[in-house]
């Protein structure tokens, strides 16, 4: 590997480290899983830098943490089931800790795909096309995954403050 | 109004509330890496010995006219003769004898991210050192052709409760072929260690007179000490895969 490789391997491991652990714990619901997740899939994104060109790190991590959770979500099913949604000690007001567990706690009602669908298109901000291509499925899929997650999710986080209500408030 | 912002705002939520600092990540990346390739090579190499051995196996039943009696070895180029030396039914292995040769083959069988140093690699033996930010390891590899036949089971390839030392754990395995493969953790008597020292050892002798032993230690100096780290860098799955790459073949 090229010193230059590992710059910009280097480099990119930086600048997307944090958002990348936040997608894995909106995935997982527990953040040493999520750095399990998130360093797995950047050590195979290496890999496949060092034997070929990849195209785009971002788009290739991203997949690929797709696929890591999606593979360790079918082994460990025991331990994703009990880590939701603790939450680690914090300094946090008490009203938000409650939204955020209940967030967690409805992220978890949904299948792992689900739940991919909703991380990717809501959080990551992905077009239906670029959360297929990432899933391996077709854009209809990604639709029906979708609409099935948002209507679970309406359900759970009705009483939810209004910034986080799926059914008012913000623009 | 649309529905991605509230949800964009309750992900938000529940990530920012307990968000944990981040750990610097990147030299267990390219650690973990490292291993990756490191396993990927061995698959690559284990694949490549089984179609050794399967070309060799016909090589020598077509040359004893097809009978397919005896054991034929595993680890035979095909077409060359067994010597005068080796034992009836087998073909020895050159095995990889170079210090040079040996030295170049553990920098690239060592996983990415650990640097490998020379300490006294000769011809037969390698000796390194290896260094990562947990500690500095003490590896050695001793490569030797012409041993006994596994059917013979040397000492050294079978386990013995009543002669192993104490706090040393033994797991013998036989590969395809009849070849061998010891596994001994915890500290050897003929080399005790300082305290807190352990020694991780796996030997193979392939059915061609090939012996592989590949021992590590938490050390720098295994008998004075003290100890670098907890436990030696590799894992004795790293272990095994070093030991049964098709460098050693020669």
């Amino acid at each position: 590997m090229t010193e230059d490789l590992t710059h910009e391997l280097s480099t990119f491991i930086d600048a997307r480290y944090v958002h990348l652990r936040r997608t894995a714990y909106l995935l997982c619901g527990d953040w040493h899983r999520a750095e399990d997740l998130v360093q797995t899939a950047l050590a195979r994104v290496v890999v496949a830098a060092r034997r070929r060109r990849v195209d785009s790190l971002d788009a290739y991590t991203r997949r690929t943490l797709l696929r890591v959770y999606l593979d360790d979500s079918a082994k460990v099913r025991w331990r994703r089931e009990r880590s939701w949604p603790e939450l680690a000690e914090t300094a946090a007001p008490q009203g938000d800790r409650d939204v955020a567990i209940t967030v967690l706690a409805a992220l978890k009602a949904l299948p792992a795909r689900q739940r991919a669908v909703v991380v990717l298109r809501y959080w990551e901000d992905r077009s239906v096309e670029e959360t297929a291509e990432a899933l391996g499925v077709t854009p209809g899929t990604v639709k029906s995954q979708s609409a099935k997650a948002v209507v679970t999710l309406r359900q759970l986080l009705t009483d939810l403050p209004e910034k986080t209500s799926m059914s008012g408030g913000a623009q | 109004m649309t529905q991605e912002s509230p949800i964009k705002a309750a992900l938000e939520s529940a990530v920012l509330v307990a968000e944990p600092p981040a750990p610097d990540v990147k030299a267990a990346v390219f650690r973990q890496a490292g291993r990756i390739r490191f396993r990927q090579r061995l698959a690559a190499g284990v694949s490549a010995l089984a179609t050794v051995g399967v070309v060799s196996a016909v090589a020598l039943s077509l040359a004893n006219g097809g009978g397919g009696q005896g054991s034929e070895p595993l680890l035979m180029p095909a077409g060359d003769p067994p010597s005068a030396t080796a034992t009836p039914g087998s073909t020895p292995v050159p095995g990889l004898k170079d210090g040079a040769a040996i030295l170049a083959a553990l920098h690239s069988l060592v996983p990415q991210g650990i640097t490998v140093t020379d300490k006294d690699s000769q011809d037969g033996y390698g000796h390194v050192l290896l260094t990562e930010p947990g500690g500095q390891t003490t590896l050695k590899v001793n490569v030797a052709a012409n041993y006994p036949e596994p059917s013979l089971k040397p000492d050294f390839f079978h386990c013995d409760a009543q002669s192993e030392g104490p706090g040393v754990t033994c797991e013998q395995v036989t590969l395809s072929e009849g070849s061998l493969m010891v596994i001994r953790q915890g500290p050897t008597g003929d080399l005790p260690p300082a305290p807190g020292v352990v020694s991780w050892t796996v030997a193979v002798l392939l059915h061609g007179g090939l012996r592989v032993v590949v021992t590590e230690f938490n050390a720098v100096q295994v008998k004075a000490g003290p100890a670098t780290r907890p436990e030696p860098v590799l894992t004795v799955k790293d272990l095994k895969a070093l030991a049964l790459d098709k460098v050693w073949l020669g």
